[in-house]
């Protein structure tokens, strides 16, 4: 009992160390986390506005939280993948159960997707989608994009330590994915037959559900919570357990 | 019940072998990857650990002694659960604690204050425990309470260090796992570990060092464990254990250096000097490294196994006393008052390429002088205006 405690600890103490560090020495601190987001935003929607904000009289909200869900995508599997690696040199020096480590900024990445909402809800306000009771799905499909991404670091971080060219792998597969998303173009640009080859990709599923949600105020559909469910509950289940039978091995190659 | 959980042990290792193994070329790039993975090479296997057993009873402390890359540090880090054995079983009984380092998790960022936190955290105390002990913890490390609230990085080595060292030491745990971290900071810092680190043992706990500091272990521990080439040679009573390690070692594995003495300016063996006497390290070397660009090195070494002073020679550019014989005369060796011993090294071509090292070749003490209240190492001359 007293032990289990001080791991809750341990995960709160990193995560607010991740969360210090990021913006220390930096001018404008905190408010980074506001800003960044909306400046990524602004520039895309100045570029892309012209070409795809006639046609969907949504195209800001719809624009920013897709873009804000799929930053928090790449922040938190880009980051999860060198959770171990990053690491080392306190993993190498004591022991504790190794998935905090992994947690830890993952957790700092939904820090910054709820600031991020804030802007969300800013141009929310000021341009209101219906409010209805199917609201409350969403937060179950943030919740499940949660899941996807740590069993996906659960697999990439022990690969990561033995094959550090992953990193740069990811970083260029993520921007292909981004494009390859329905982000700042509408999903309808695209032929039919092609669509449902990109909505088998769940995070692209997750954020149309979630727009469907936010911006349309309609309820997702059945068979997509399913699909999205259980590829997500998969992901942590396989990455789960590669992750416990590797990890025994993978801190002799640090 | 009670009775039965005192005789019993704390940690219990039995028949723990490691292996690593190693391929030639790490794969670590997706093209090298891709090839060891169909070529199937056979890796070298290396054996660390091999069929150790040994158990420690709750209240006592095991030192444990070797040369370097014995397997001392792989044993380690497996009672510290962070390699796991390849053969055998561990357990042990009680809340383990490890220091293979003092103050892991240190970020130069975080002022004094965060990193007290954080490292306390990452060693296992709760939040509030620390929070409880942070008055003492800071007090312990002597360092002023202004800089609690200013980055690690403005502090000196020193400071760092015993800071470390004050986290560490409020930790609370039965069982203590120590990689060489007896020794920090400064001659009255050292006192208080060395005051602190007897308490741990009156209090009961259970305690195993590895360290090369052979008075450490002499000092500290009721059984020595002796590790060579990653099997046991020797376990049990630290003194005899102790001398046949330190003798084996020292005098009978050199190879190129024999007999090492010290004499004094009339070329009589002495072990014991004044301030202002002459000191001759005369040594014998072998044949075989002249004419061959050996270097010779001696340092000695002060209180704490700390380098006082460091000379080089290429043998080749020396004249012996006579044949074998070689000196070093130290004509002023501003000492105070302590014991120090000689460590010789052979390197060859370079001074990086080692290939042999006694370590306390010799011994000497230098006696107290009109100076005796003062501390220190170095005799420095000075003038007070």
């Amino acid at each position: 009992m007293r032990l289990k405690r001080n791991y809750i600890d341990l995960l709160k103490e990193l995560v607010k160390t991740d969360f210090k560090l990021r913006y220390k020495n930096s001018v404008l601190g905190l408010v980074w986390v506001l800003l960044k987001p909306f400046l990524s935003f602004l520039i895309l929607y100045l570029i892309f506005g012209y070409l795809f904000g006639n046609q969907d009289p949504n195209y800001r909200l719809n624009l920013l939280i897709g873009l804000i869900t799929f930053q928090f995508f790449t922040e938190a599997t880009s980051r999860g993948l060198a959770g171990l690696v990053s690491r080392a040199n306190i993993l190498l020096k004591i022991n504790f159960p190794r998935e905090i480590a992994l947690l830890a900024p993952i957790i700092n990445a939904i820090i910054n997707y709820t600031f991020s909402l804030i802007i969300f809800f800013i141009f929310w306000f000021f341009n209101p989608t219906p409010l209805t009771w199917w609201w409350l799905v969403a937060p179950m499909y943030f919740f499940l994009l949660v899941m996807f991404v740590i069993g996906f670091s659960l697999f990439t971080s022990i690969l990561y330590v033995r094959l550090r060219d992953l990193e740069t792998i990811w970083e260029v597969l993520s921007t292909l994915i981004f494009y390859a998303t329905p982000i700042i173009y509408p999903i309808s640009l695209l032929p039919e037959k092609f669509q449902s080859i990109i909505l088998l990709n769940p995070v692209a599923a997750i954020i149309r559900d979630i727009r469907l949600i936010l911006i349309q105020g309609r309820p997702p559909g059945v068979f997509s919570i399913i699909y999205v469910g259980g590829v997500s509950l998969l992901m942590i289940l396989f990455g789960w357990l590669y992750f416990r039978k590797q990890i025994k091995r993978v801190s002799e190659d640090f | 019940m009670k009775n039965s959980h005192k005789n019993s042990y704390a940690i219990k290792v039995e028949h723990l072998s490691k292996y690593f193994y190693l391929s030639k070329e790490r794969s670590s790039s997706v093209r090298d990857y891709i090839i060891n993975f169909f070529k199937l090479t056979k890796k070298k296997k290396f054996t660390a650990l091999d069929d150790i057993s040994f158990t420690v009873k709750h209240g006592e402390s095991l030192g444990i002694i070797g040369p370097n890359g014995s397997g001392k540090s792989t044993l380690l880090k497996i009672l510290s659960g962070i390699y796991h054995p390849s053969k055998g079983s561990l357990k042990t009984k009680g809340r383990v604690i490890s220091f293979l380092e003092l103050g892991v998790g240190f970020n130069e960022e975080l002022t004094g204050r965060e990193n007290i936190y954080l490292n306390g955290i990452l060693i296992g105390m709760r939040r509030d425990y620390i929070t409880e002990h942070f008055i003492k913890i800071v007090e312990y490390s002597g360092i002023d309470k202004q800089f609690l609230d200013t980055p690690l990085k403005y502090y000196s080595s020193g400071m760092k260090l015993r800071l470390a060292f004050a986290v560490a030491i409020h930790a609370e745990a039965e069982i203590y796992i120590m990689d060489e971290v007896l020794a920090v900071g400064d001659s009255q810092f050292q006192e208080k570990c060395k005051t602190s680190f007897e308490s741990i043992i009156a209090a009961g706990k259970t305690i195993l060092i590895v360290s090369h500091n052979m008075s450490y272990i002499g000092q500290f521990c009721s059984k020595v464990l002796l590790i060579e080439n990653g099997s046991i040679k020797n376990f049990g009573n630290p003194n005899d254990i102790i001398f046949q390690y330190s003798t084996k070692h020292n005098r009978n594995r050199s190879k190129y250096v024999k007999n090492v003495g010290l004499t004094n300016a009339t070329g009589k063996l002495q072990k014991i000097y004044s301030v202002d006497d002459v000191i001759n390290i005369e040594f014998e070397v072998s044949s075989i490294v002249i004419n061959k660009n050996y270097y010779l090195g001696l340092s000695i070494k002060g209180p704490n196994d700390n380098t006082v002073f460091d000379a080089h020679m290429l043998i080749d550019n020396c004249k012996p006393i006579n044949k074998k014989k070689y000196s070093l005369t130290i004509l002023n060796h501003h000492l105070r008052q302590g014991s120090y011993s000689i460590d010789v090294t052979i390197c060859k071509g370079s001074l990086t390429k080692r290939v042999e090292f006694i370590r306390s070749a010799a011994e000497f003490e230098i006696i107290k002088t009109i100076h005796s209240a003062y501390r220190g190492v170095i005799d420095m001359t000075y003038n007070w205006r």
